[in-house]
């Protein structure tokens, strides 16, 4: 396993601490990511905005550990190998083997269970990361993360990905959810 | 509230274009589609309430676009989008994008400032999303006049770039 320092590009957020954590980004073996936690106010207000009730939305505040992201490809040009990501590989290192990351289709059983609209159910679904994507070169997509994490609670996140036909590691330390 | 949606939509366009804008290069930016599936047929209506269907287009090459107004690479390219629908005008080839999930309202909120003029889609269930290739936002595809899906471009694209409006020309009859 490798453990890389990621550099946290604090001063490249527009926002202030209070509204959003620290920007990190990362380019390694073909895998370009960038993430940064959303404050909980911040996610309360995008799904009050998108059909959630106050109650649900604050749940998805206080239960989510929100960041925003980009994931992609780092090559520019035809020819570079794909990366194959599938967040279901991706761990929470801890206590009793760690945890994984709540992926949409886990969030989707919930909405389900819980008879949340569908205008609310479509705007999560597509609003998170993809939980399994393969890229091409400049191929990325935007969308959120979600770790199922208390409020300014610190975490590590093993990273997996496939690089052409390798298997690829690392650990991101230090990892904060916004408060 | 109004304060809080607007550090939500700084918060948001701080992740645009990735680091790619600077990137660009003649080749790569659309990947073939494997296997060349037979795009999904739906019915969605316009924000104008015309219904637009792929069957309706065979015969042409028709760009499917994917996106929401809060994605904001989606946002990000939807100029490029525009400049390249002009760029095709009368030339045979169909630009469509589709809105995944969200209301007429907020459609419209976000493109009263912008000139765009090619159809722009809803989805309101997001179903027809779930049928075609795609997992993420933005997701864009070039259908054939065969109604194959040959190429596709996962993220954003500056979609009046030469290379990409020579492949999709090519694709024509």
């Amino acid at each position: 396993m490798c453990s890389l320092l990621i550099y946290a590009m604090g001063s490249a957020s527009p926002l202030g601490a209070q509204e959003a954590g620290k920007v990190y980004k990362l380019e390694r073996a073909g895998l370009r990511l960038e993430m940064q936690a959303l404050a909980p106010d911040v996610v309360r207000a995008f799904f009050i905005g998108r059909g959630f009730s106050a109650a649900e939305a604050l749940m998805i505040a206080r239960r989510g550990c929100v960041f925003r992201s980009a994931i992609g490809n780092a090559a520019g040009a035809a020819g570079a190998p794909e990366i194959a990501i599938d967040l279901r590989r991706w761990r929470i290192p801890g206590k009793d083997g760690g945890s994984t990351m709540r992926i949409r289709e886990e969030w989707q059983k919930i909405w389900r269970e819980r008879q949340i609209p569908e205008k609310a159910r479509t705007a999560f679904y597509w609003a998170l990361f993809p939980t399994e994507q393969n890229y091409g070169p400049m191929d990325y997509n935007w969308g959120m993360l979600t770790f199922g994490l208390a409020p300014g609670e610190r975490f590590d996140l093993v990273l997996r990905w496939e690089y052409g036909d390798r298997e690829q590691e690392m650990t991101l330390k230090g990892l904060q959810c916004a408060q | 509230m109004r304060t809080i949606r607007i550090f939500l939509a700084v918060a948001f366009l701080a992740s645009a274009g990735f680091g790619f804008a600077g990137q660009v290069r003649a080749f790569g930016l659309l990947q073939e589609m494997a296997g060349k599936p037979q795009a999904p047929e739906f019915a969605l209506p316009d924000l104008d309430g015309e219904t637009h269907s792929m069957s309706r287009y065979r015969g042409k090459v028709v760009i499917v676009n994917f996106w929401a107004t809060w994605c904001p690479p989606c946002r990000e390219e939807v100029p490029s989008m525009q400049r390249a629908y002009k760029a095709l005008e009368g030339s045979g080839v169909v630009m469509l994008a589709i809105h995944v999930g969200g209301s007429e309202e907020q459609i419209w909120a976000f493109l009263n400032d912008m000139d765009v003029t090619f159809p722009v889609l809803i989805d309101k269930g997001g179903k027809t999303g779930r049928r075609w290739p795609m997992r993420g936002l933005p997701t864009t595809f070039v259908v054939d006049p065969q109604g194959r899906i040959v190429l596709r471009a996962i993220g954003g694209r500056e979609w009046d770039n030469p290379a990409i409006l020579k492949a999709v020309m090519a694709l024509r009859n």
